[in-house]
């Protein structure tokens, strides 16, 4: 075959259609019925993976007073856990008998207890009045929702709450006796790590029989599409590697430094204003320069790929 | 048996890629490096008052991605061309 004769465009069309060839029958199957709320754990749910009931929790802590199981380490104002796939976050849910908090809180995922590295961040939870969302009786759930974040295998995380003076969670009911309280990690609404997980799971329970030929073609299917977990390459872990070396270990360096946002920290010098100049001067000229940079770096932008020649 | 298969040579592809990355010994800055890194946030940290800094900061992100992955497409479509029969 003449090289020469490969066209730009017909080699994208190629690699198009080679990932629409792979990725297509995967997405076939992934058509997976995921409860948004799995049900309410019951004790001695510790590793929780059931695909006959269309959800699945991966990992699961439970404490019960000062109990603890599962793979998750309990502290004062939050928690850790190692993760042992690489697996996208998109929620966690906290069941509790009864939840005390005070105000607006989000959830952090960091590298250290402190977390000055964080790298998953909830959306914030507003909780004026605490109001959580019963599920029966006097059990109730809290869901701290993500954006898929995926964490790397063979580490710790730690979770935490942003908002000091709040708690992550307060195991005691009503007349302060200590009660059961488990935080489940969930996925669900997404294509995730996790949804892959479930899809390795469900090829596996397939059964080719006489009577039943379709799944014979899925199980084929399977076979042909579906990866298998062990045989994944760690990307996660080249990621870690990569990340440490030059020259992307200077980025990551100063990004640690720089962790955490600008609101934070302690200034070097305090700028003198008062909060009614700050919210009707400063603030509105703050929203509008934002809009006004980034619509001047559409523009950029525009002009810059127009320019461009290939 | 496909997708795996294209997974691994992709990491294969990629993993020799960065081999001579890899290689490299791990970045370690100086303790003073870094305080440096946190004395200028803390100096910047005043100024977001009235500057958006986390935009600033966005936008000079986009540009150096862009004009970085503009980079490396024309150092790949260089390498290209020296193949025989690519002009």
């Amino acid at each position: 075959m003449d090289v020469s004769s490969i066209t730009k465009k017909n080699a994208l069309r190629g690699i198009l259609g080679l990932v629409f060839f792979c990725i297509a029958p995967i997405s076939a199957f992934s058509q997976v019925v995921v409860y948004d709320r799995a049900p309410f754990p019951q004790d001695g749910d510790y590793s929780i993976f059931d695909t006959s009931q269309n959800w699945f929790l991966t990992p699961l802590c439970f404490s019960g007073g000062t109990t603890q199981y599962g793979n998750c380490q309990f502290t004062n104002s939050g928690f850790s856990f190692t993760t042992t796939v690489p697996f996208s976050i998109s929620k966690i849910q906290q069941y509790a008998m009864y939840i005390s908090r005070m105000e607006s809180t989000t959830l952090d995922v960091c590298l250290d207890y402190s977390c000055t590295n964080v790298v998953a961040s909830s959306d914030p939870t507003l909780l004026p009045d605490y109001s959580p969302a019963s599920i029966g009786g006097d059990r109730y759930i809290e869901t701290f929702y993500f954006h898929g974040e995926t964490l790397a295998s063979s580490t710790t995380y730690y979770v935490k709450e942003e908002t000091p003076n709040t708690t992550l969670y307060s195991p005691y009911d009503h007349n302060d006796t200590p009660v059961p309280l488990w935080v489940v990690f969930s996925a669900g609404g997404e294509i995730t790590a996790s949804t892959t997980e479930y899809l390795i799971t469900a090829c596996e329970n397939l059964v080719c029989t006489v009577t039943s030929p379709l799944e014979c073609i899925q199980k084929a299917l399977c076979w042909a599409f579906v990866p298998k977990t062990d045989d994944l390459p760690n990307w996660g872990a080249m990621k870690d590697t990569l990340s440490r070396k030059p020259p992307f270990g200077y980025v990551t360096a100063i990004q640690t430094q720089l962790a955490g946002s600008f609101a934070s920290g302690t200034p070097a010098f305090a700028l003198a204003t008062s909060s009614a100049i700050q919210t009707r001067i400063f603030d509105p000229i703050r929203s509008g320069l934002t809009w006004v940079l980034w619509f001047c770096a559409g523009v950029w932008l525009y002009k810059r790929t127009r320019d461009i020649n290939v | 048996m496909i997708t795996t298969a294209l997974i691994k040579i992709i990491y294969i592809l990629v993993t020799i890629a960065v081999l001579p990355i890899t290689a490299l010994s791990d970045v370690a800055l100086s303790t003073d490096f870094s305080a440096g890194i946190v004395n200028a946030k803390n100096y910047i940290i005043p100024l977001n008052m009235v500057l958006p800094i986390p935009t600033i900061a966005g936008i000079f992100a986009v540009f150096v991605l862009y004009e970085t992955g503009y980079f490396g497409y024309k150092i790949i479509m260089w390498i290209i061309r020296r193949l025989p029969t690519q002009n």
